[in-house]
């Protein structure tokens, strides 16, 4: 018996971090390459180690990280394990890396990710001790922990020399956000090769004020036509979230004038940003455009999802394009509206098979059973039967099989045609659920 | 449709150098049935190992595209691609840089494909938004589930039209989506994808750069340094330990490098890829036997067991020919596959079938599967607010901080 918890006290001992003294020694002297392949040991060690002992681990790899004579290798690949393990008790001794050139970064693996304010006030007490380029580095992270308190000290290395730390400051001052930053940012000179940085900067920070604050910003930046268009959009989108009504109109101009520059941008915009304002002021405007750009906002609306639209949507019904109605039939179907499901079973049937191919197509990407049901209703027209079928067949409609073997018998031979072409879910057995 | 008004989109843009071709062909000039030069979609690679070089042949196969330059930090790539292209369009004029940033500076340069390592996926992609481009990328879309979600942001915020690759995900396993929403076997339960395992630490010695080979430095870019080698940034698929796919710096593994396909595939046919899971569950061998992702609604995704969706009524199998359900995205305006599809989208603005959105989403299905493999326990995850609940030590995996001066 007691031999027995001999043997299990000492397996116990083995297997425990403490009695592993040998990975960590060796990890310490580790260079990529070597025998001891301690770096994948050690991983192996962590990855098998209960989570209760990792404060064990932690120990060890605090004590490497702080030797003299641990190798540069050894330090990075402990930085690495703290980065996963790593608490509160880590930062002195990983905070003493950030002036080294290859270690800084090893060292902010944890630093940027442990939850404790500790952790940035070592990344702000290396800041000025380290070269200009490490800077840039320990900035990121302050900007990625959006601490506030480092405002004002990233705020000088806007100037810095270094484009990338100066760089970093700018887009880190956005990342925090809130006044204090916008006031910096708004009185910060860029050269020209950071400039785009510095206002993409701004309108950043400009989200994380006040609407007017915002709206300001936003609507300066847009409005200097010497900016470049990737950011005069991302200005109006600014602009969008802060004053859906006063951005709205401004969309509408760029989106009907088919040579603006930005058109491309906002139409992106006008699909992508939930703004009611926005819904309403493009559909209204719909009528007035070109037909091309009737198409094109069409499907905009239609990405958009909002059934606000089908006022300005619908008008479109009566267009004398069939190209402009079968999309604004197609946009009222993708927002909700079955209204459009009777004229385009009528446009399945056009003589144009270009037209009745769009119009099977539309009705074949509506997500709404009323659909299935109002094409069946139309079946037994005569004048609609072949077109419908041809929906409900694109649709993979088979709970209608019935009557449109029924129709087939004694209908028109166009209805026979539509009817008897190959169908992949006809056969009888499987019958849809949907 | 309207035109794609080229000359008076340049007008207005940020100081940068505007090359233009020396020589203006007359397949610039709109012969042999290509568009005008005003109508072309200007792009630039940037990346051009195997699979990157591909996906621009595929571009130039697409008579409105024009290819223009070609960046990338192994010489012996960058040659190769610049050949290919001024092989194909018959001249000199595609410009090869080693420096991505010099490429998208650009003006006359609408787009570009993406085809880095995928720890530069993040950093090429946002920085060539923010320059006013369109975006192909190669899948996976990320290497952590924070660059993902910025990725989005950037193209909302900048207008972009961004699509992630994966042709597979309607190539290979379209037809089993079409099946499991076909209605004939009922409600989907239950998706089944199985791409490999995760990546693992890479601990290759060093050896000294054979001379004009690589920009060791900028290959690196935001990952960690570490000392070359020609396997820790080759290009094997798998791993075997021969390519950057096997190694955590700079690769989510197959996870990740065939999650874009299969977990792709997975959620477009399950038409969860707008959101994500809340929870995700570590086998243990009794009530879990495989890595399973649980969403709101009671589906569920399980790594393994193959390709498949379990429905109510059996397995769904597909039929040949058969139509796309209503509801289920899918390609439009003739594309069969994501490079002609950006090129339509580009031109229509239309959200591509591989939206950014939805490959960030797929990206995040791999991300959330490696950390659950790396802390070997269940997870529990917020996708609205994209956090661990309640997890400290998960959420420090979400990003990963990069070296400077590389931010995004």
């Amino acid at each position: 018996m007691i031999r027995k918890l001999t043997i299990i006290l000492a397996v116990g001992c083995l297997l425990s971090p403490m009695a592993m003294g040998d990975v960590w020694q060796d990890l310490a002297k580790y260079e990529y390459g070597d025998e001891s392949n301690a770096a994948a040991e050690a991983h192996k060690l962590l990855q098998e180690t209960p989570v209760a002992q990792h404060a064990a681990i932690e120990t060890k790899l605090i004590a490497l990280v702080s030797a003299k004579d641990s190798t540069q290798t050894g330090k990075a690949w402990a930085c690495r394990y703290l980065q996963q393990i790593g608490t509160e008790k880590c930062i002195p001794a990983v905070a003493g890396l950030l002036g080294d050139k290859i270690l800084s970064h090893y060292a902010r693996l944890s630093l940027e990710m442990i939850d404790s304010p500790k952790a940035s006030a070592a990344l702000l007490a290396a800041l000025p001790k380290v070269s200009e380029k490490l800077k840039a580095g320990i900035i990121i992270s302050l900007g990625n922990r959006k601490e506030a308190t480092a405002v004002k000290a990233i705020a000088p290395s806007l100037a810095s020399k270094e484009a990338g730390t100066a760089a970093a400051a700018m887009r880190s001052l956005a990342m925090i956000g809130g006044k204090d930053a916008a006031a910096i940012l708004a009185k910060a000179k860029a050269p020209d090769a950071l400039l785009a940085v510095l206002l993409e900067s701004q309108i950043v920070c400009a989200e994380s004020l006040e609407k007017t604050e915002a709206t300001k910003i936003c609507g300066a930046i847009f409005a200097n036509t010497k900016n470049s268009n990737a950011i005069r959009v991302a200005a109006l989108r600014g602009l969008i979230r802060a004053d859906g009504k006063k951005a709205a109109p401004i969309v509408v101009t760029i989106v009907k004038d088919e040579a603006s520059p930005m058109r491309r941008g906002v139409l992106q915009l006008t699909a992508t940003e939930p703004c009611p304002e926005l819904t309403a002021a493009v559909s209204d405007a719909l009528s007035a455009m070109p037909a091309p750009c009737q198409i094109e906002v069409l499907d905009v609306l239609g990405q958009r999802g909002d059934i606000k639209a089908i006022k300005g949507v619908s008008a479109l019904y009566s267009s004398s394009s069939t190209d402009v109605k079968l999309a604004a039939y197609k946009t009222a179907g993708r927002i909700g509206d079955t209204g459009c499901i009777k004229p385009l079973a009528e446009l399945t049937n056009d003589k144009d098979h270009g037209i009745s191919q769009k119009a099977v197509a539309a009705l074949g990407i509506i997500d709404n059973d009323a659909v299935d049901k109002t094409l069946a209703s139309l079946i037994g027209d005569p004048k609609l039967g072949p077109g419908v079928i041809n929906a409900l067949k694109r649709r993979g409609c088979t709970s209608v099989t019935a009557e449109i073997i029924k129709l087939v018998e004694s209908g028109s031979t166009e209805t026979k045609i539509a009817g008897w072409t190959p169908w992949a879910t006809w056969p009888q057995t499987r019958i849809s659920t949907r | 449709m309207s035109k794609l008004n080229r000359r008076r989109f340049l007008k207005g843009v940020g100081a940068a150098a505007i090359a233009i071709p020396h020589v203006i062909t007359s397949e610039a000039l709109g012969a042999e049935g290509r568009p005008p030069a005003s109508d072309r979609i200007t792009m630039g690679g940037v990346g051009m190992g195997g699979q990157g070089s591909g996906d621009l042949r595929g571009f130039m196969g697409d008579k409105r595209v024009q290819v223009l330059a070609v960046c990338d930090v192994k010489h012996g790539a960058l040659a190769g691609c610049q050949n290919s292209v001024n092989g194909r369009y018959k001249n000199k004029d595609c410009k090869g840089y080693l420096d991505y940033r010099e490429l998208i500076a650009r003006d006359d340069i609408d787009a570009i494909v993406c085809g880095t390592p995928d720890h530069w996926h993040a950093q090429v992609t946002i920085d060539a938004m923010k320059s006013g481009k369109d975006i192909y990328c190669e899948k996976p879309l990320s290497l952590t589930i924070r660059e993902g979600r910025k990725m989005v942001q950037a193209a909302r915020r900048f207008g972009r039209v961004f699509s992630c690759g994966s042709q597979r995900v309607i190539g290979d396993y379209g037809h089993l989506a079409k099946a499991a929403n076909s209605g004939r076997y009922g409600k989907v339960l239950v998706a089944h994808a199985n791409p490999g395992g995760p990546p693992r630490h890479c601990h290759l010695p060093g050896v000294p750069i054979p001379p004009n080979t690589i920009e060791w430095d900028m290959w690196l870019g935001p990952a960690p340094w570490a000392p070359y080698n020609p396997y820790r940034c080759g290009r094997a698929y798998g791993l075997g330990g021969k390519g950057f796919r096997t190694w955590y710096d700079y690769s989510g593994g197959m996870m990740t490098d065939w999650g874009g396909h299969k977990f792709g595939g997975a959620l477009h046919g399950l038409k969860l890829d707008h959101t994500g899971p809340t929870d995700v569950l570590y086998p243990d061998g009794k009530d879990v036997k495989m890595l399973t992702y649980v969403f709101k609604n009671g589906m569920k995704l399980v790594h393994g067991g193959g390709q498949k969706y379990i429905c109510e009524g059996g397995e769904a199998k597909p039929i040949r020919g058969e139509a796309v359900p209503p509801g289920l995205r899918w390609y439009e305006d003739g594309a069969n596959y994501p490079i002609r599809d950006l090129a339509n989208c580009i031109i229509t603005r239309k959200r591509p079938f591989r939206d950014v959105e939805f490959a960030h989403r797929t990206a995040t299905i791999c991300h959330l599967g490696n950390i659950c493999y790396m802390l070997k326990r269940s997870l529990k995850w917020d996708p609205d607010k994209e956090e661990f609940i309640g997890d400290a030590e998960a959420q420090k995996l979400i990003d990963r901080p990069r070296r400077g001066p590389w931010q995004i």
